[in-house]
């Protein structure tokens, strides 16, 4: 093995003394906490602060818990069906601002309110509109005739999940939009020039071109947006508060209930790994999609 | 060029440690003093506490401008200063434990009953029967002081009383035929359904079923009337999980069938909002909805107060709900005490307890103030009748948690996603097993 020489060393060590204060920072607030929650999670808390051994009956109860594959699907549900219908709506929005028409920038502006306003304001705005008595939906579905009597969509353990994704799908969607709007001007004009040279028509353009041009950000997009899914807690606490009866709560919710209401930090942070285990792989899977990237010759 | 490199290198390194060190130390490090305080000083000066000043915290704004009256008196007639904090009532809970874990607790908070032993057990807060004078010992009610009792001592300050019974829109009653205000909960359920017609949003009555503490302020007088109770007559187990909880569930079910539809998502503000607009032509509750409507100059003689209905055997409870002022081990308690003596008296709190219609639990409130034992004063004479069948939820440690798993099997029984009797055994064996934790 070669020996270092002694300026490579000196080099070396400098090289790490510059990375030092970020590694200190990264240390200190990312490892240092992560390390505290797969710790704390053997622990249960007693009334008086002290932390008991437990192994691993914390997780145990996480998986005897009646209300934890409601929490699993819900979390599936929340993320899986959210990104698809938030990558869909925003492509489709795409698609329509791509095109050359009166009042488009207007028509962007409009698109983007949702996603710029307040979370705090458009859950308030969506409480009202949702109220089974005073709410537009529940009167406009009787006026129509499609529902019979009025229907507490947030209110109901049926529906009160989608109707909160629907509130987070409408937030959202126009930021995928803008994304895939993003991209879609970075396609050469020359290609789509040449499609239609060879007579393709608008849906064969976007079937051979757009769309496999786009699916690469799309993964990535979608990717982003499935980990900003998992960790969402502020919609679904002002909408619903994860009710009623945890019909709408997902994983964040329960960690939050147990840790801040029922004050249980071991089965919170027991919670905490299975959440960040998940997530995980949410992480790997976007950094190795971050590879695919377009080169137009 | 490599001094250079090298002397930034170690200036970034000494500026991060040094960083680093200043925030795990946890004081602002602005003079040298500060810095220098030993560790031995600082728990001197936690045990001995401040002797100039006390914070007391309160929950919303209610009676806060008595409260300031009061604490500037109280600073006139003792020199002592009591800086007053206002909190919101939903995060109260989380805040006081996160201020508690860090050793940061207020000397005296305004909070609930349910709080009390919890508190005691973590160590938070101190007993008080030894603080206050006899006089005011003896000035509280019994009902009162057992609530805020634990293994005989005092552990927390009997605050603001409500006791809740049900309230009848009689102008409603009399439109649908009903000659006679309903007695007993099987009575009411024969009378619901002419109270109700959804096509003029008009329904028999306003509750909560989802919403895991105002579900069970809604529940627990059915649950009780029923003869079922939270816990056993020891307290080791669940007393609901029987044919009587399951009878009142079921009780609870049904009369969902005709209450206002937003119960999933509603409070006991928005059943309170239910039965003055008339949507709701009864509900459970104070009469708190009603000084609203006086306050805004509004009719409300259409309501009628009454005990609350009887279940099968005639048992018929009231919900009392005590809040409570707490006083915390910051080395301040015997001035925190001092101050919530001070507090407590007619010209103050009495005060407060009648602007918002709670019950006096002072004897010397009845005393001094003639309007509370005045028949004609339908916000509080109705209820403060009903003291003697008061009930009040327990103080266990787990509450916060034994509440939810309620309100949550209650709220699968009337969404129909349990039979009453699931729901009752679910609910059951989760709050058996919480009690053995």
């Amino acid at each position: 093995m070669k020996k270092s020489s002694r300026k490579e060393v000196r080099e070396k060590i400098i090289n790490l003394a510059y990375v030092m204060p970020m590694l200190i920072i990264f240390l200190a607030f990312i490892i240092y906490p992560i390390l505290q929650i797969f710790y704390m999670s053997f622990f249960e808390r007693t009334v008086s602060g002290e932390m008991n051994f437990v192994g691993i009956k914390n997780f145990c109860d996480l998986f005897k818990n009646p209300d934890t594959p409601r929490m699993f699907i819900n979390t599936f549900v929340w993320v899986f069906i959210g990104v698809a219908f938030k990558l869909l709506l925003g492509l489709g929005m795409a698609l329509v601002l791509y095109e050359k028409f009166l009042g488009k920038k207007m028509m962007t502006a409009i698109m983007l309110i949702p996603y710029a306003m307040p979370a705090a304001v458009s859950c308030m705005i969506w409480r009202l509109m949702y109220n089974p008595m005073f709410g537009h939906i529940s009167q406009f579905l009787i006026d129509t005739h499609i529902l019979d009597g009025r229907i507490d969509f947030l209110g109901n353990t049926k529906t009160s999940l989608i109707a909160v994704m629907i509130v987070n799908i409408w937030a959202v969607a126009p930021f995928c939009a803008l994304n895939i709007l993003s991209t879609m001007y970075s396609i050469p004009n020359y290609i789509y020039e040449a499609a239609r040279i060879d007579g393709a028509g608008k849906w064969r353009q976007f079937w051979d071109i757009t769309l496999p041009i786009i699916t690469s950000s799309l993964k990535t997009l979608g990717l982003l947006i499935g980990i900003w899914a998992f960790n969402t807690f502020d919609v679904i606490f002002m909408m619903t508060q994860g009710g009623p009866a945890n019909s709408s709560s997902i994983m964040v919710n329960f960690i939050y209930q147990n840790a801040f209401q029922f004050n249980n930090r071991g089965y919170s942070a027991a919670i905490s790994i299975v959440s960040f285990i998940v997530l995980s792989i949410f992480a790997i899977l976007y950094v190795n999609s971050k590879g695919d990237d377009t080169r137009y010759e | 060029m490599r001094k250079i490199k090298t002397f930034l290198t170690l200036s970034l390194c000494v500026a991060m440690v040094g960083s680093l060190t200043a925030c795990s130390s946890g004081k602002d490090s602005n003079t040298e003093d500060d810095i220098n305080i030993s560790e031995s000083d600082k728990c001197v000066d936690e045990k001995i506490g401040n002797s100039n000043s006390i914070t007391y915290v309160t929950l919303g704004d209610t009676g806060m401008e008595h409260l300031k009256d009061a604490a500037i008196k109280f600073k006139e007639e003792t020199g002592i200063e009591v800086k007053l904090e206002s909190w919101a009532y939903s995060d109260a809970y989380q805040k006081i434990l996160t201020l508690a874990e860090g050793g940061n607790m207020p000397d005296a908070m305004y909070g609930f009953s349910s709080w009390t032993q919890q508190f005691k057990e973590a160590g938070y807060t101190v007993a008080i029967d030894k603080l206050i004078s006899s006089e005011l010992y003896n000035d509280f009610s019994e009902a009162a002081r057992d609530v805020c009792s634990v293994n005989g001592e005092l552990w927390a300050m009997p605050s603001y009383m409500s006791i809740r019974g049900m309230l009848f829109n009689k102008n409603r009653l009399e439109e649908a035929g009903i000659q006679q205000i309903p007695d007993t909960w099987e009575g009411f359920l024969k009378d619901a359904e002419k109270l109700t017609d959804p096509s003029t949003g008009k329904y028999a009555y306003a509750m909560v079923a989802g919403h895991p503490k105002n579900t069970l302020d809604c529940f627990l007088p059915i649950l009780w009337a029923y003869d079922a109770d939270v816990l056993n007559a020891d307290g080791t187990a669940n007393g609901f999980d029987n044919e009587n909880g399951i009878a009142a569930l079921q009780m609870y079910v049904d009369l969902a069938k005709y209450a206002v539809p937003d119960y999933g998502q509603a409070d006991i503000n928005s059943t309170q909002n239910n039965f003055t607009t008339q949507i709701a032509a009864s509900y459970f509750h104070n009469a708190q909805g009603l000084a609203a409507l006086k306050d805004a100059g509004e009719d409300y003689s259409w309501a009628v107060i009454t005990e609350p209905l009887a279940g099968p055997s005639g048992s018929r409870y009231a919900l009392g709900v005590m809040d409570v002022d707490l006083v915390f081990n910051t080395g301040n308690q015997e001035l925190a005490a001092k101050w919530l003596e001070f507090w407590h008296q007619p010209e103050y709190q009495g005060k407060v307890v009648d602007q918002s219609g709670w019950v006096p639990n002072q004897k010397s409130y009845f005393e001094s103030m003639p309007i509370f034992t005045d028949e004609s004063n339908v916000m509080i004479a109705p209820f403060a009748k009903m003291e003697p069948i008061a009930k009040f939820k327990p103080s266990i440690i787990c509450w916060e948690e034994v509440q939810k798993v309620m309100a949550d099997a209650i709220t699968k029984a009337v969404m129909g996603e349990l039979s009453a009797e699931e729901a009752i055994n679910l609910a059951g064996e989760q709050v058996d097993s919480l009690l053995m934790k």
